[in-house]
């Protein structure tokens, strides 16, 4: 190793030619600090606008992570939240802390065929879980496809129109998937976002540092960041909350969808799934196989979005067979042609009682496989 | 080549000349003074959400299925079925509007005999195509004579709405009956207008994103789809 | 303890001392804080919506910039290198200013993350919670605190020494250098992998990532070093050798030849394959549906960095106003590159396909102005400090105002 030659610098002695009565010095240094701390005192100004319930007090700064806290913490906790509340939103909230149900594994199924683009489970979402008006936060995007393609790349998320659906298009909702391997709990440094026993991946509000390393990590862009502290107007606010789920989010922190657990968890359906007008958003135990989810996993083809990035969802995407959103046009000729060279000879009072087999058969999107009754 | 470190280079003001202290405390007051001033101006574009109205929002059934027994309003008053088909029998001849029917539009495709599924011999029940005879309340099953594959995947849940619960075995769930979403005259489930689009932060409300595709994106799916290939037209 | 606090104390009065030019340079700086400082307070107040940032572009210049820094850090390694594994003589002397911007660095890059919490004030849930090794945020502030008590422990040991005119004691340094070395490299790779890591964003998806981080670290510090260096040479009476920088433009090129081609490599796989995952590339490079904001970021940045390059092959880049010019272009080409060019279109399109383009606000420019000011008040002073005590002028036996009064003189000198 080489000797350490940095201490030989050259170190010339120089004459000093500056030269300034050392009081006019002092007065200038004092100035300047002072001008420093004005100047320092400025910069901080605006910290005056701070809310004061945007402060976290001693209590908030001690609160525990979820699942160290105790039943006796917890109930802390809650009637902290209940306060705050009221405070904010002069009514007192249900709040409670609901844990998952045992046997029981979430699933849900979006049937494309029946989708019509209606957005009423984004809005009703908006409403149950106290997202956030202004700015905005949605956790439900639809999507509106062109027709042979699944690159959602090709698809509009502003879409406008007098009503859907809309003929050359389907329509595809996408949500938190609450994947099985959800990378977005992989990449948070805190911990602050978990897999419950139910498949529901939750958040801590209350953990969240607010890094958005969980955003980027997400592949379905379920995720969503309180960019602005959030606002509601307080009569719109949902009262029945729970801890892990729609209880007010803070400025700063993230949040999603979470399958409603404050109503799942009671056995209740999601908002978006009980507003659906369609039914085409089905909401069940994967762990019972006659629950609805079940029978689609097992008798419907259906498949999830981008699978190829191993996240393993429990939202499934599925089509019925038939021709989506309108009947099928060549079924129907075929079915004008027969009529026309059969004539009007049935239907007539007390006698036969509908158009023949075989004409009902091909009118049928389906063909007619008899009924079950 | 460099220059060697220790060429003097251009001259300078010597150390501390007087200007210079005094323009620190003035540099930094003037400073305080513009942070202060500016000190509540922030440029946030905060858009508030587009309004929706709360009647939208209304969990339910789509429509309102007909009552059993079954009752129309004939000059405002209410009207058992039979009350008139007890004297009139009016089988009409397909396509034809019933008389005292003006609401119903019918529009089933090829079913469109009005007997084809009311009873012709007691206008209050569904007629099978078997003789047997189903009450209103029981519209699945009459549906499910032609529309087969739908019945089944209604039985199993796979088509049709839910309500209430998601616990199968839970007494507060309720599978809505065909006629809750479809009309049996006009089956076709029927177009919505969409609720508001969703803004976003700094960018606002967009237009509907139509992109203008380049032509080596468009699969030959999508051009068989649209009918674009100009190689097509003779 | 008393001697070493009275150095402290010795040290900061010495950050004081200094011409009109160090006056005002360091008066720049302070107000490039203090309205950082300003902007930052609004920020806590407003949240994070008085950035430019959004859901869909969740990240943006603030963690471009930390990208860019954890790279200048770790570039430190390149000085090291040479004179502990090579004994390259010119550079020893000049290791210590590279180690003191990596310290610097990592402070800057260390600010820049936490501006760009939404919750700064939950800092203290990290160690609560800490989930290592799953999340490759937490393998980032480990090393990332290491290297800076590495490079701390380096410097302030060597500094230290020659304050109390001692020879320094191998072993107490020798291995942590050596460790840094290694240590420089993973800063850099666990940055990388950070985003490498996403199979949700196909634009950072690639295991090319890591050694393009590498290599254009390693472009871009030196290219910093080279200026930081031709300042302490015409500003101090410190003896910069024209060989050093010659070894320093060496490394510049090389590392600036690697990153050119892997970026050449990336670009390649992305557009011959014209897949759907070149949707962000297409954005990057020449605009997608319409949208462009980015388009004239990365072209500066490849003209910048190819011009620099070409330069650098040139002999007249042996003439340091041209090496200067050069390494001032590849920084801000480099900087452009990774930090615009790299971190912000793997959030356009949105994995759902919409796009939303990104600018930083006025604002977000402060906050990131004031913590650039810092850093480089904090590396002026580290520098202001170091030199002297290495020259010999300040030494504990010698008193304070001898040392100013030394080097005031030099000053004077120096304008005659």
């Amino acid at each position: 190793m080489n000797d350490v030659r940095i201490f030989d610098g050259p170190s010339a002695p120089r004459t000093n030619t500056a030269g300034d009565p050392s009081r006019r010095s002092f007065l200038r240094t004092g100035a300047a600090a002072l001008g420093g701390m004005a100047a320092l005192a400025a910069a901080l100004s605006p910290l005056r606008e701070l809310a004061a319930d945007d402060v976290p007090n001693l209590d908030d700064f001690l609160q525990k992570h979820y699942k160290e806290m105790t039943a006796a913490e917890m109930e802390v906790a809650l009637e902290r939240i209940r306060a705050k509340v009221e405070e904010r939103y002069g009514v007192r909230p249900h709040v409670r802390d609901l844990k998952p149900m045992d046997g029981v594994e979430f699933g849900y199924a979006l049937n494309l065929s029946r989708c019509i683009g209606c957005r009423k489970c984004v809005h009703a979402c908006v409403a149950e879980n106290n997202q956030s008006r202004s700015p905005e936060i949605q956790y439900i995007r639809v999507i509106e496809m062109p027709r042979g393609t699944m690159d959602v790349e090709k698809g509009s998320h502003h879409y406008d129109r007098p009503e859907v659906p809309e003929a050359q298009h389907f329509y595809m909702p996408v949500q938190c998937h609450q994947c099985a391997n959800p990378p977005c709990v992989k990449v948070c440094p805190v911990e602050a976002t978990w897999q419950e026993k139910d498949g529901i991946t939750v958040i801590d509000y209350d953990w969240c540092i607010g890094c958005r390393y969980c955003e980027a990590a997400c592949p379905y862009w379920a995720r969503r960041f309180n960019f602005a502290k959030p606002s509601l107007p307080r009569e719109q606010l949902n009262p029945n909350m729970s801890y892990l789920s729609n209880r007010p989010r803070e400025k700063g922190v993230m949040e999603k969808c979470h399958f409603c657990l404050h109503r799942t968890r009671e056995g209740r359906m999601p908002a978006c799934a009980e507003i659906c007008p369609t039914g085409a958003r089905k909401f069940g135990n994967l762990l019972d196989p006659h629950s609805e989810v079940s029978e689609i996993l097992k008798t419907k083809r259906v498949f999830v979005l981008k699978e190829e990035v191993g996240t393993l969802p429990r939202f499934f995407y599925y089509f019925d067979e038939r021709y989506p959103n309108q009947l099928d046009p060549d079924a129907v000729a075929i079915a004008e042609r027969l009529r026309e060279e059969e004539g009007d000879a049935y239907g007539a009072l007390p006698g036969v009682n509908g158009p023949s087999a075989a004409a009902l058969a091909l009118a049928s999107p389906q063909r007619c496989h008899g009924a079950r009754a | 080549m460099m220059q060697h470190p220790h060429t003097p280079s251009s001259p300078r003001p010597p150390a501390g000349a007087a200007w210079l202290g005094w323009s620190l405390p003035v540099g930094f007051a003037t400073l305080a003074v513009a942070m202060f001033a500016t000190s509540r101006s922030s440029d946030i574009p905060l858009t508030q959400s587009a309004k929706v109205n709360p009647e939208d929002l209304v969990v339910g059934p789509r429509r309102v299925a007909m009552s059993d027994p079954p009752t129309i309003l004939v000059n405002g008053q209410p009207q058992t079925c039979n009350g008139c088909h007890r004297i009139f029998d009016s089988a009409h001849p397909s396509g034809q509007q019933p008389n005292f029917h003006p609401t119903i539009q019918l529009s089933h495709g090829l079913n469109d005999r009005c007997v084809n599924c009311h009873d012709p011999r007691d206008r209050e029940r569904l007629a099978l195509r078997n003789g047997d005879t189903v009450s209103f309340a029981q519209t699945p099953q009459l549906c499910a004579q032609c529309h087969g594959t739908v019945f089944r995947d209604w039985e199993r849940g796979t088509h049709g709405k839910t309500l209430g619960s998601w616990m199968t075995a839970s007494a507060g769930q309720r599978r809505l009956n065909c006629n809750e979403c479809h009309d049996p005259h006009s089956p076709r489930y029927e177009p919505l207008a969409p609720l508001p689009a969703p803004h976003t932060l700094r960018m606002g409300e967009q237009t509907s994103q139509v992109h203008d595709i380049e032509a080596h994106d468009i699969s030959p799916l999508q051009r068989w789809l649209h009918g674009a290939d100009e190689r097509a037209t003779p | 303890m008393t001697t070493y606090l009275k150095f402290l104390s010795r040290c900061f009065r010495l950050s004081f001392v200094g011409d009109a030019r160090y006056y005002a340079w360091m008066f720049a700086l302070t107000v490039c804080v203090l309205l950082g400082i300003n902007a930052y307070c609004k920020q806590l107040v407003y949240g994070l919506a008085t950035t430019g940032m959004t859901d869909q572009v969740s990240w943006g210049f603030y963690i471009a910039n930390f990208t860019f820094l954890v790279g200048m850090a770790a570039a430190a390694v390149m000085l090291v290198i040479p004179v502990y594994v090579y004994r390259n003589r010119e550079l020893h002397d000049l290791v210590i200013f590279g180690e003191l911007f990596a310290v610097a660095a990592i402070i800057m890059a260390m600010l820049f993350v936490t501006v760009d919490l939404g919750r700064p004030d939950r800092f203290h849930h990290l160690p609560l919670r800490f989930n290592f090794p799953s999340s490759m945020l937490t393998w980032d502030v480990l090393v990332l605190n290491g290297y800076l008590l590495l490079n701390l422990h380096i410097c302030g040991y060597l500094v230290y020494c020659a304050y109390r005119r001692r020879e320094p004691s191998k072993i107490f340094y020798i291995p942590f250098v050596f460790i840094a070395i290694v240590w420089a490299i993973s800063i850099h790779t666990v940055t990388a992998f950070l985003y490498s890591g996403l199979g949700g964003r196909p634009f950072w998806n690639s295991a090319v990532i890591a050694p393009r981080f590498l290599a254009s670290a390693f472009a871009a510090g030196p290219a910093f070093l080279i200026l930081t260096l031709s300042v302490l040479r015409s500003f101090t009476t410190y003896e910069v050798s024209t060989k050093a920088f010659m070894t320093l433009r060496n490394i510049v090129t090389i590392a600036l030849t690697i990153n050119m081609f892997l970026l050449g490599s990336e670009a390649f796989t992305e557009f011959y394959t014209d897949s759907a995952h070149v949707a962000s590339a297409k954005y990057l490079f020449v605009g997608l549906h319409g949208r462009s904001a980015l388009v004239p970021w990365i072209w500066s940045a490849i003209a910048l960095n190819t011009i620099a390059l070409f330069l650098l092959y040139m002999p007249w880049s042996r003439r340091l106003p041209v090496l200067q010019v050069v390494s001032f272009m590849l920084i801000v080409g480099i900087w452009i590159e990774k930090g615009m060019g790299l971190i912000v279109p793997a959030f356009i399109p949105t994995p759902l396909g919409e796009i939303v383009e990104y600018l930083p606000t006025l604002n977000e420019l402060l906050v990131t102005l004031g913590i650039w000011a810092f850093g480089l008040l904090i590396y002026t002073i580290l520098v202001r400090v170091t030199v002297p005590v290495l020259a010999g002028q300040l030494t504990y036996d010698k008193r304070f105002a001898e040392t100013k009064a030394e080097l005031e003189a030099g000053l004077a000198v120096g304008a005659r």
